[in-house]
């Protein structure tokens, strides 16, 4: 077809301006169906987030690159757009070096997978649950309920502590008790605490040992496995069974004490 | 001893007392343990059955898929020996209706129900600890064949396998109860554990329960985790441990 059409720009093809209408409508069906499908299989392997976060951008550069072939139909020079757009990339470059950062380690966190969201884990002295793994940073709500948000650049690099990748998780106490006490018979006492307790897991066992000689007490030493995810409610319960116990047995379980020596003239 | 607790009678297990009593409107299930006693008013109900349960009992149900059996002293086996064991342990005893048989009225541990676990604190799975019995103790026989497939004598030291290998049946008047068989081949670095499903012909009944599957899934057990750790020939490989 060779009419042409007078725009605000000069003259255009009207055939080459359908065939860029058309192209335009194919790449933006053909990206909108990259995206679906990249979301749905996306999210099988991947946080929700991470797999929007991903089909939308794939959906953009798709898109990006299929403006710049509908341009190249009118023979339009891209050569200063692309110089524009280098000095631009340099510039917003330098401005949002901590942005890719924490985007580039948001990645790498999902391919190394630490933690997943729910997971009650400790990052940098932050202990809590976590909320969200984003794409740029990831919030934990401590165990006092306080939401925190940490750039993922800084959880990448930081000591994650995971409490829920374990089957079982060592508990352990240091108990005091008077040098006056039978130490064998403490153990005994407190081993039996252990073996009533249906949380306290038979192998791994239980171990009780005198630990050290303290300035006022003998500090035994008591460890004893339990679930991961009733860790906490088997540590608190058997703690006060076995200050029950003992108690009932008359093993005292000392203050801090000092021997003073009075000079005598 | 197992079978039917009727009004008026009462059953005892070592320290447990159970008892049927009955009322003008309802009748009163009591049981008197070291667990503390526990009544349990039942209406329309003259009759409960009592017989061993499956052991998939915790303070907190879901916790563990498999089950954990000490073998003490351990077993060796020498090069291609067949040998067959038979281990008894101690059951949990189970109360229930005997109209609606899936449905239990009461558990009762004989010793602190316990856990362990198998291949490691760290990445292992955890299992349902069961104790040997005594020699007083009613108890569960479970009989094995262990068959020593290696080129060299092994020595087994427990044995671990899925929940759902272990179907229970009962004696009605005695305080035995018996498993199905287990099978152990011993590979040089892995034992592969599979049951034989078939029941004991001899007078023994299947406990009144659906399956053990569908208690675990009423007990919120986690199935997906737990089908994981089948292979194709329904078996359990035992790696770690002998």
């Amino acid at each position: 077809m060779a009419i042409d059409i007078n725009i605000f720009l000069g003259w255009i093809d009207l055939g080459k301006l359908y065939a860029s209408i058309i192209s335009l409508t194919f790449f933006i069906v053909v990206g909108y169906i990259i995206k679906r499908v990249t979301y749905r299989y996306g999210v099988k392997v991947m946080p929700k987030n991470v797999a929007s976060s991903l089909s939308n951008t794939l959906f953009y550069i798709f898109i990006f690159f299929a403006v710049f072939s509908i341009l190249n139909i009118f023979n339009i020079d891209l050569t200063g757009v692309l110089i524009a757009g280098g000095i631009a990339g340099i510039v917003i470059g330098f401005a949002s070096q901590t942005v890719v950062s924490n985007l580039l380690s948001g990645i790498f966190l999902f391919i190394d997978r630490p933690a997943k969201e729910g997971d009650p884990v400790e990052v940098e002295g932050v202990g809590g649950r976590i909320l969200d793994i984003g794409i740029l940073s990831t919030k934990i709500v401590s165990w006092d309920g306080v939401l925190h948000r940490l750039p993922n650049d800084r959880v990448f690099k930081a000591l994650i502590k995971n409490f829920s990748r374990t089957t079982a998780r060592r508990v352990e106490y240091k108990v005091g008790i008077s040098y006056r006490s039978d130490v064998e018979k403490a153990k005994k006492i407190i081993l039996d605490v252990i073996n009533r307790e249906p949380l306290a897991l038979v192998d791994p066992g239980p171990q009780v040992f005198l630990e050290s000689l303290g300035e006022s007490a003998l500090i035994l030493n008591v460890r004893f496995w339990a679930p991961t995810p009733k860790w906490f409610d088997a540590k608190t319960r058997v703690l006060e069974q076995i200050k029950k116990a003992l108690d009932e047995n008359g093993i005292e379980i000392p203050y801090p004490q000092r021997v003073v020596w009075l000079k005598k003239e | 001893m197992y079978g039917p607790l009727v009004l008026g009678e009462e059953v005892k297990f070592k320290d447990i007392l159970l008892r049927l009593e009955g009322g003008e409107r309802y009748s009163l299930y009591i049981r008197s343990s070291p667990w503390g006693d526990i009544r349990k008013r039942l209406v329309g109900v003259e009759k409960l059955i009592i017989h061993p349960a499956p052991p998939i009992y915790l303070p907190v149900p879901g916790l563990f898929s498999h089950i954990y059996i000490p073998i003490s002293p351990e077993i060796y086996v020498d090069v291609g020996e067949e040998t067959f064991i038979d281990l008894y342990v101690l059951p949990d005893i189970a109360v229930s209706h005997v109209e609606r048989s899936t449905r239990y009225i009461d558990i009762i541990p004989l010793k602190t129900p316990k856990m362990a676990a198998y291949g490691g604190s760290a990445d292992g799975i955890l299992s349902r600890y069961l104790f040997p019995a005594g020699d007083e103790d009613p108890k569960v026989r479970i009989p094995i064949r262990i068959t020593n497939k290696c080129g060299e004598p092994i020595s087994i030291s427990k044995i671990v396998f899925p929940i759902s290998f272990y179907n229970v049946y009962y004696l009605e008047g005695s305080s035995q109860g018996v498993c199905n068989s287990l099978n152990v081949e011993l590979e040089c670095d892995v034992a592969i554990i599979y049951p034989d499903k078939e029941a004991p012909s001899d007078g023994y009944k299947p406990i009144p329960i659906e399956s053990t599957e569908v208690l675990m899934e009423k007990l919120g057990l986690d199935m997906s985790s737990f089908k994981r750790m089948f292979n194709v020939d329904k078996s359990f490989i035992m790696d770690r441990g002998l």
